[in-house]
């Protein structure tokens, strides 16, 4: 069973960073990841508009790549799927879970950085 | 983004913004980020990477590893590591055949980006060691075809780079002329005197650069080369 957040990505993260920056680290990745998850999922859905499979299986891997790097383990999951639909069809189907997926990834995500920065 | 000027640097090829921050979080080296080939192709560059990470797909259109030789010919002796999250199909084995060294998983562990990195810059600093020929007042790297000495840096043809290279091994002793064609032409035949332009050639690039090294004639025995510096040849 995937998890929403797998908390030991970023804590690992954290942990590792060079010359002690690893919560300035942490944040800025949380903060990319905002950024870009939003852009990321309205390139998916132009592709599955546009009936391109090719773009379509690229951009779900380019935002499975984004979520790996939180250690949103279902949302990247459910991108692997998406990535190896057969049709435009299945996929489609699979947005609307994305869609449910990636809020309560960016809830998670927000919870877990307001509980770092009061450790802090 | 600052141009380094000597500083130590990384270039990460990704159109995620996150693997390059991580990477240069977890190394401590500054990381130029691009996130194509052709930003990257066209920042000035004063000096070699210390390493590069090359995502396989960047963007819609443009494969990672389709790039790797281009880059492998500009920066002979730096790491290339891939970063992938996918470790199934044949990317990886592509990558590897097209001059990658390495490769990294998505999300980036920091243990293994170290340990990969580590093992990866050894292996290329040694691989430029052994390229890298010493004579007298020269360094010649056998690879690149460049040759160094006081006043600079030349680059000679492959053919020029074959006569020193041989000269270079001979340690001072004398190489018959018959030796010397067939090691730069080998089976093919050319005339006398397409081995005196060689030489000529030689001799010309080491003056311009300020070499004190000869390559002497010795009567109806062939060719050596001799530091002048010295009464002895150079070891």
């Amino acid at each position: 069973m995937n998890m929403i957040l797998n908390k030991k990505v970023l804590t690992e993260l954290r942990h590792a960073a060079y010359n002690n920056r690893g919560q300035d680290l942490v944040d800025e990745v949380i903060q990319l990841f905002f950024e870009h998850a939003d852009q990321a999922k309205t390139e998916l859905e132009s592709s599955i508009r546009g009936f391109n499979m090719t773009k379509m299986q690229r951009s779900a891997h380019k935002f499975r790549g984004l979520c790996l790097n939180v250690g949103a383990e279902a949302l990247a999951a459910l991108c692997t799927e998406i990535e190896k639909c057969a049709s435009v069809q299945d996929a489609e189907l699979r947005m609307l879970e994305l869609q449910s997926l990636l809020a309560q990834t960016l809830s998670a995500l927000g919870a877990f950085s307001k509980s770092m920065q009061a450790a802090a | 983004m600052e141009r380094p000027k000597t500083e130590s640097f990384t270039i990460t090829l990704d159109d995620d913004p996150i693997v390059g921050r991580s990477i240069q979080a977890h190394t401590g080296i500054h990381s130029l980020a691009f996130s194509s080939f052709k930003d990257l192709e066209s920042h000035p560059f004063s000096h070699a990477p210390q390493a590069i990470f090359v995502d396989v797909y960047l963007g819609h259109d443009e494969n990672g590893i389709d790039h790797i030789p281009n880059l492998r010919a500009r920066w002979p002796y730096t790491p290339i590591i891939v970063v992938t999250s996918d470790m199934g199909g044949d990317s990886i084995g592509q990558a590897l055949a097209a001059g990658a060294n390495d490769f990294i998983r998505k999300p980036i562990d920091p243990r293994e980006l170290s340990a990969r990195l580590r093992a990866r810059s050894v292996e290329m600093s040694e691989r430029s060691y052994r390229d890298c020929l010493t004579f007298g007042d020269i360094e010649f790297n056998v690879n690149l075809h460049e040759l160094k000495g006081p006043l600079g840096i030349k680059h000679i043809t492959p053919s020029d780079a074959r006569l020193l290279h041989y000269l270079i091994q001979s340690h001072g002793i004398t190489v018959p002329r018959a030796d010397l064609k067939r090691k730069i032409w080998g089976n093919v035949t050319v005339s006398e005197n397409a081995l005196d332009q060689k030489l000529h050639d030689l001799r010309r690039a080491l003056r311009e650069l300020g070499s004190k090294i000869k390559v002497t004639s010795i009567y109806r025995q062939g060719f050596c080369l001799v530091f002048s510096n010295s009464h002895e040849p150079a070891a």
